[in-house]
């Protein structure tokens, strides 16, 4: 009985050592961004950007920038002659980095983002 | 003496300047400027819920004004903290006019009466920033936004230097939904309390009637 034991610990600690390798191997193919890890990077969200007011629907994959989701609202609600940088985009009345990621931000299927045209200069001095 | 011509004379009609027209005189084809409302305010009112959420209310829309209240929907009990007419008369030739109203009996208001500035932060170097306020009065003490895109600022003689027809149609300036954005965005989102300015009341000392002298 005795012996039998200690070839069970043996064995599972083999068991052990080989699971924990295989782990650190998958982890290591998910940073390459391997194939069959693929279905992560293609997620699509929907995002209601309102322009100006007017609400539009965009599509976008979570990896894209936020600036291409903008671009894209511009686009659809024909809001043309002016550069991105030009406009704000906003969650929540809070001023969001355009150059992010969507994902960086958490964002999901229909949220709601204002995207507002800067107000030029004016006020009282 | 040089003899004119009566077959050539031609009559030549007082000019109008944009500048001096009334805000109420239509000096445009009124169809150029109804069917830019529609179209705006069309649009505008399709989405009216989602403008309902952030605490403006339609209150009246029929060529050429559209009246709207903003309510500050974040604090409790929610006020009514403006109101205002949009005016398109002449739009898009000249900007949109944004007049101040009282939102029950739609009656003008003063600058004294609207007790908001509209204000925003402006940098003014070393990463410091000052506050600006954007509601101005008029000499007769009208209030008016002053923003480029606003009627009002175009035809102020400081901004003389800085036509409408330079921003008419460039990425929605002007436009209704810009407007009430800009509107929104410096007269409400900021809001965040009640602020109840208290004195501290006189210091006085407290006396017992009993140990009163007679």
């Amino acid at each position: 009985m005795k012996q039998i034991r200690i070839f069970d610990e043996k064995f599972v600690s083999l068991v052990k050592k080989t699971t924990m390798n295989t782990n650190l191997q998958n982890k290591g193919n998910d940073a390459q961004g391997k194939p069959d890890h693929g279905e992560d990077n293609e997620k699509i969200i929907t995002l209601v950007i309102v322009v100006n007011t007017t609400p539009t629907t965009v599509k976008i994959n979570e990896n894209a920038p936020l600036k291409a989701a903008a671009e894209k609202a511009l686009e659809q609600t024909h809001n043309t002659g002016r550069p991105l940088s030009d406009y704000e985009l906003k969650l929540n009345d809070q001023v969001l980095d355009m150059n992010k990621k969507v994902k960086d931000y958490g964002l999901k299927d229909g949220t709601e983002l204002f995207l507002s045209l800067k107000a030029g200069t004016g006020g009282a001095n | 003496m040089e003899q004119i011509n009566p077959a050539i004379v031609i009559e030549v009609a007082p000019a109008v300047s944009l500048a001096s027209a009334s805000a109420n005189l239509q000096i445009i084809d009124p169809a150029v400027s109804q069917a830019k409302f529609e179209e705006e305010t069309k649009l505008f009112l399709n989405s009216a819920g989602l403008h309902r959420k952030r605490g403006i209310i339609v209150l009246d829309c029929s060529f050429p004004n559209i009246k709207l209240a903003f309510c500050a929907r974040q604090i409790i009990p929610a006020p009514v903290v403006f109101a205002v007419n949009i005016n398109y008369t002449n739009y898009d030739m000249e900007a949109l006019s944004v007049k101040f109203i009282n939102p029950f009996t739609f009656e003008l208001i003063t600058l004294q009466e609207l007790r908001h500035n509209f204000s925003r932060k402006v940098p003014i170097g070393n990463g410091q920033m000052r506050r600006q306020n954007l509601a101005l009065g008029l000499p007769d003490g009208t209030p008016f936004i002053c923003l480029p895109g606003i009627r009002e600022y175009h035809k102020h003689s400081d901004h003389s230097n800085d036509p409408w027809l330079t921003h008419r149609g460039k990425g929605g300036e002007g436009t209704l939904g810009f407007i009430v954005d800009k509107l929104h965005q410096y007269g409400i989102a900021a809001i965040n309390g009640y602020h109840l300015p208290l004195t501290i009341p006189e210091v006085l000392l407290g006396i017992d009637l009993n140990k009163l002298p007679s």
